[in-house]
């Protein structure tokens, strides 16, 4: 098959040895590439119930299928886990350059297994690896340890690491490509249990397309469709978080201190009329932003540098802000200094912490500390209140040393923390499966809700990504959505899911979805590799390696029981705002779980049918023994 | 009529968060972007008193709309 390898490079950290495997074209025909045959290669390289910070457990890399065509906005790679957080499939994008050097290195994927006897970098040049002993970044941020091998290497290697909170094995740490983040679900501690610092790799191999002036043709409409749309201009200036003041004021759905309110209503207490809140956007990009800095072939980038020159926070220098950092350490922690949640993203980005779950963490301990229910005389005098900047910044450098206390209870996010604390504080912990909740405030949002519930990794935004449908009432095909229903949205997050997915399987940005939907996506498979795929085929292999996800986790146990919601959203109905009065009841999740299972062809304990499992050509893969009867 | 505006639109408003136009008689959306200066292929949502509707659709002047440009998000 044009366009692919037909080749992965098996790299084995215990025996220091690495292999390439021959692929053939059927499994690209079946799972394509990225999150694709990340999922079929972690799936077929593990087995169930194995430790996810052991030597047994699998890392699998894989560049979109788009990744270095110069498809614009192709720019994501799939990394794939047993995650540490869930005990279940651990899943995360990134736009790493790195994955642009594995489309040009002749191989389609690295799959890491086994565990180093001392620190060690992989350098990958093409298809040939060695183990560089990293004794000497050992503690360095993953951002330094990035800068360092660059100076010695070359600066033409592409390169990602892990921070301090991955060497201590935090199960909300990731790994930084370049500033830009694999962050969810664990990865960091997964790099660190394997004692590996990170990876560089150069390929300057020519990737032979089946037909590349229709590659060239599309490539050139698309750059001029993305120019011309609406959206563009408003994602170039602001950034993710351009609709923040619209989702606080306007949905009531920008979830604050912790959850409790899900209107952040305190940021306008004290401004006149007119005057924006100091974390939104349209105040602080225009002041802060020193450049873009856009993912891999991205014409519309949303990334940029922001740099803080004066005050107490002078010298933070970060990529950032993304509209989830301006909740994890804004709203949910009631702060609305910009210049602190910024210097708060440096440090997450430095010491390779997930900002989400970071964030919602030090959100569940202010709550915890204002209950009276930490120990005070242990906190070394933090006064851990909810708007104390300074407080949450000195608490997150000590999670990601995994020091004193408070460092020591909050290191591994709210599950392990709200576990280790007991007294009832699990009823605010705001984790689905352990990964802790994105900033939509889903008791106004339920849809969404449900989205969050059944995801394959926790409560994850992007796996089925229908904020958008939800809080607009209209996307693609979908039409008359009223987010405050309970009713047919298992039919609409199992589509959305579907498509999602097909999105990390081809590595084009989520954030160009309005703008190829499913439609754009065919062709350009098609002048890649010389398939002749329609548009129904795309949402079949999204459905396909979306059930080989659901499979991994039944392989683990996690099966109904665990699709299901934190607390304070099914008890707690939100005190103020637009959304005032809105929860999701424990009567009508169920009821969307049966219409969700339905929808997927699942049991009603949520386990994929062995008729669901053959009409997806799945059964060669999975245990069929594990799947639902007949 | 009340007009509120989010995101990028409101660079065609003089940066305000609404603005207040006058409508002698009922027209619709689309006549009304152009009353109010705002581009309408930048316009993703338009709710009337709180309800989404179509550009379409006929407003009056003691309704209040909001305009919502597109969501990216996330």
């Amino acid at each position: 098959m044009k366009g692919v390898w037909n080749k992965v490079l098996k790299i084995d950290l215990s025996t220091k040895k690495a292999e390439i495997v021959p692929v053939n074209d059927d499994v690209y025909k079946k799972y394509n590439m990225g999150l694709g045959i990340a999922t079929y290669f972690l799936y077929k390289e593990t087995e169930g119930k194995i430790d996810p910070l052991g030597p047994d457990n699998v890392v699998v890399f894989s560049p979109g299928l788009f990744v270095g065509t110069g498809v614009p906005t192709g720019s994501k790679s799939a990394m794939t886990f047993k995650s540490p957080l869930t005990g279940g499939f651990g899943r995360a994008m990134v736009g790493a350059y790195l994955g642009v050097e594995m489309r040009k290195s002749g191989v389609d994927a690295i799959i890491i297994k086994g565990k180093s006897d001392k620190p060690v970098t992989l350098k990958i040049d093409n298809e040939h690896v060695e183990f560089i002993d990293a004794e000497e970044y050992r503690g360095l941020d993953s951002i330094l340890t990035q800068e360092k091998l660059r100076e010695k290497y070359g600066k033409t290697y592409r390169t990602c690491a892990i921070g301090q909170s991955g060497e201590n094995l935090s199960k909300i740490s990731g790994i930084d490509f370049e500033e830009r983040q694999a962050a969810r679900a664990g990865g960091g501690a997964v790099f660190g249990s394997k004692n590996l610092k990170a990876i560089i790799m150069k390929g300057d191999k020519k990737i032979d397309f089946a037909n590349p002036e229709k590659l060239k043709e599309l490539n050139k409409k698309w750059v001029n469709i993305i120019k011309e749309h609406p959206a563009t201009k408003a994602d170039m200036d602001y950034g993710s978080g351009e609709f923040y003041e619209w989702m606080n004021k306007e949905r009531g759905t920008f979830p604050s201190r912790n959850w409790q309110w899900g209107y952040f209503q305190s940021v306008y207490d004290n401004l006149k009329e007119g005057e924006k809140s100091h974390i939104d956007p349209y105040y602080w990009s225009p002041k802060y932003t020193v450049r873009h800095h856009p993912c891999p072939t991205c014409t519309k980038p949303c990334g940029r540098i922001i740099e803080v020159k004066e005050g107490k926070y002078a010298g933070t220098k970060v990529d950032g802000i993304e509209y989830e950092v301006l909740y994890s350490l804004g709203g949910v922690l009631e702060i609305d200094d910009v210049e602190a949640v910024a210097k708060m993203n440096e440090i997450c980005d430095r010491e390779g912490f997930d900002a989400i779950s970071a964030g919602v963490t030090i959100a569940w301990a202010m709550e915890a500390y204002e209950k009276g229910l930490l120990d005070k005389d242990k906190m070394e005098g933090i006064e851990l209140t909810f708007g104390n900047a300074d407080a949450a910044i000195e608490v997150l450098k000590k999670m990601a040393k995994r020091e004193g206390y408070i460092g020591k209870l909050l290191a591994d996010g709210t599950k392990a923390a709200a576990e280790k604390l007991g007294k009832n504080s699990d009823q605010f912990a705001i984790n689905i499966k352990g990964l802790e909740l994105p900033g939509y405030d889903v008791r106004g949002i339920k849809g969404m809700a449900l989205a969050l519930a059944v995801s394959v990794r926790g409560a994850c935004h992007l796996t089925a990504g229908v904020y958008g449908i939800e809080l607009g009432g209209s996307w693609w095909k979908y039409k008359g959505i009223d987010r405050l229903s309970s009713d047919w949205k298992g039919f609409e997050v199992k589509a959305a899911e579907d498509l999602a997915t097909t999105y990390d399987i081809f590595g084009l940005c989520k954030f160009s979805r309005h703008m190829y939907f499913l439609e754009g996506m065919p062709e350009l498979n098609n002048a890649i590799t010389g398939n002749d795929i329609i548009d129904a085929d795309v949402m079949t292999i999204g459905e396909r390696v979306y059930n080989l996800q659901k499979m991994f986790n039944i392989r683990e146990g996690i099966d109904r029981k665990y699709d299901t919601l934190p607390y304070r959203v099914t008890h707690n109905p939100i005190p103020k705002g637009v959304s005032k009065g809105a929860y999701v009841s424990e009567e009508e999740l169920q009821h969307m779980l049966d219409e969700y299972y339905m929808a997927r062809g699942w049991s009603k304990d949520s386990t994929p049918t062995a008729i669901k499992l053959a009409s997806l050509d799945l059964l060669d893969v999975v245990d069929e023994s594990i799947a639902a009867g007949i | 009529m009340k007009i509120k505006v989010y995101g990028i639109l409101k660079r065609y408003v003089g940066d305000r968060d609404y603005i207040k136009i006058d409508i002698p008689e009922p027209t619709t959306v689309a006549d009304l972007f152009s009353k109010a200066g705002i581009p309408g292929k930048y316009v993703f949502i338009v709710e009337k008193n709180g309800k989404a509707i179509t550009k379409d659709i006929t407003v009056n002047n003691d309704d209040e709309i909001s305009l919502i440009p597109f969501i990216s998000g996330g």
